[in-house]
């Protein structure tokens, strides 16, 4: 085991204590993002954080943790794009003018997500959209820096990268993790290219603030990515294709 | 299982597979497992239309309390007897924390017209110990979804030992008998007019239920369904989950 993968399995067995189960995975931490107890209060510090109340349009992970927080952005109005577990059926939005109010708690979850909002390719993102304001992602472990360790498949990474390559996010988008105390290590750890730093971390008792994380403007770095990824995701392959037909622009 | 051969002497996996085939035409993809039908029971269109059928069913429509399982066929089962106050009894998903009850009196109202599915059963659900299942009173209707079923009312294939380890239970907790009535619910595709020959441990349908018929299997009349839990059909990983320590408590007292 390398050393990334250590801390994670210490995390995740102090997580298991105030983990919520998945309706599939049980406790099986290594399929899914979980959702914890004091998640409400840690999304709570999050609503009421500047980067949330100044955004227009959210982008919001399928992790359970944050199934509140899609909750409430449609109650705010906000516009709320995500993904598929695993993006594997691609990028979905979530207006709240298109999905009646006795939806909207259904649309927050994964069995409801996808039989009430609209599936978006990365074109419909940029032409549409236009703009992502602000990003939010749940994760296995993060250290107090904002690095995330990640559950090994780099799912949030690849969003950002694609996101940032089709314009609508740059550097400067601001980006948040929900955790629970517990999946905050010490450890220090050092970023590659790709890895999306925090810009803040909440957790139930904590907000904890980045000072200037590191963020790619690398796209996705295809000689790097899992070619598992590029197979299962659609968008990945949407985006290989603009680039090869030169419709986005590379550096 | 997958050695058997029909009454026709058509091998069954080679008919599962036909199956698979045909079901994958018409299967829906889960939130978390996509299209990897090994791991789950999909819903299919016209599940809606097959759901009706079952809640327009005379013995349905006077059930108070139903089992019915977690597959994603029946979700839209699932919510129409929601909607109707029926009590539900469902096996959370790979039994891996035994059994929910979904009560929709206690259930917020907003809840209510969206609920058939897990991600809100996992919410509006509660746990219930064996003690508690038991103490709730008897099925008056078991449900399943299946991989697929003969016209004797046969399921078989994927994830079929999970009703029939549940069944085991639910007889020996009493809450159902050899008189309770099993349907199952499939798309026409996964029914196969081949017969197999069930083992002693399988929990057959009375009937089946698919968007286009319903069907009254033959075997109902006479035929007994397993009143105890053979151990060798319970997957190991589950041996010490709360549920099985507590069902193996309760055996050791009675």
């Amino acid at each position: 085991m390398d050393h990334k993968a250590t801390v994670r399995s210490e995390a995740f067995a102090a997580l298991r204590n105030v983990a919520l189960p998945d309706s599939r995975f049980h406790f099986d931490f290594g399929e899914f993002i979980a959702d914890f107890q004091g998640s409400a209060e840690a999304n709570q510090r999050l609503i009421d954080h500047r980067y949330y109340k100044s955004a227009e349009v959210v982008f919001i992970t399928p992790d359970n943790c944050l199934e509140q927080l899609r909750y409430r952005a449609l109650l705010d109005g906000k516009t709320v794009l995500t993904t598929s577990y695993s993006i594997k059926r691609g990028f979905w939005l979530l207006k709240r003018e298109d999905i009646p109010e006795d939806k909207r708690l259904y649309a927050s979850t994964l069995d409801g997500m996808e039989r009430v909002a609209r599936p978006v390719s990365l074109q419909d993102i940029a032409s549409e959209i236009g703009h992502v304001d602000f990003l939010v992602t749940g994760t296995g472990a993060i250290n107090e820096e904002g690095v995330r360790f990640g559950k090994g498949h780099g799912f949030f990474d690849a969003e950002w990268g694609m996101l940032h390559r089709m314009g609508v996010i740059s550097t400067s988008t601001p980006a948040a993790a929900v955790v629970h105390d517990c999946q905050v290590l010490q450890q220090t750890l050092y970023p590659e290219i790709f890895d999306t730093v925090a810009d803040v971390v909440f957790t139930p008792t904590r907000t904890l603030e980045v000072t200037a994380p590191h963020k790619p403007d690398c796209g996705i770095v295809w000689s790097l990515l899992d070619p598992h990824m590029f197979e299962t995701i659609p968008p990945l392959q949407e985006l290989k294709d603009l680039e090869s037909r030169g419709m986005v622009a590379t550096h | 299982m997958g050695s058997m051969k029909s009454a026709a002497g058509r091998p069954l996996s080679k008919v599962a597979a036909e199956i698979v085939e045909r079901t994958s035409r018409v299967a829906h993809a889960d939130s978390r497992f996509g299209r990897d039908f090994s791991q789950f029971i999909p819903c299919f269109d016209g599940a809606e239309i097959a759901a009706r059928n079952v809640v327009e069913l005379p013995e349905c429509r006077a059930a108070k309390r139903v089992f019915i399982t977690p597959d994603n066929a029946v979700a839209p089962v699932r919510q129409l007897l929601i909607q109707g106050g029926v009590d539900l009894v469902v096996p959370s998903y790979g039994l891996h924390r035994g059994f929910l009850e979904v009560n929709p009196v206690v259930m917020p109202a907003s809840a209510v017209p969206h609920s058939g599915w897990l991600d809100s059963i996992e919410h509006y659900g509660r746990s219930l110990t064996l003690d508690e299942l038991a103490a709730g009173g008897a099925m008056d209707l078991v449900i399943a979804g299946a991989f697929a079923v003969t016209l004797q009312g046969l399921r078989f294939g994927m994830g079929d030992f999970y009703l029939d380890i549940e069944w085991a239970i639910l007889r020996s907790l009493g809450v159902v008998t050899d008189q309770t009535l099993v349907i199952a619910v499939v798309h026409d595709a996964q029914t196969t007019a081949e017969d197999f020959e069930p083992l002693p441990t399988n929990v057959t349908a009375d009937l089946i239920v698919t968007p286009s018929r319903t069907i009254r299997t033959a075997r109902l009349a006479g035929r007994g369904r397993p009143s105890t839990l053979d151990w060798s059909i319970v997957p190991p990983s589950l041996m010490q989950t709360g549920t099985f320590e507590e069902f193996r408590h309760r055996s050791a007292r009675a």
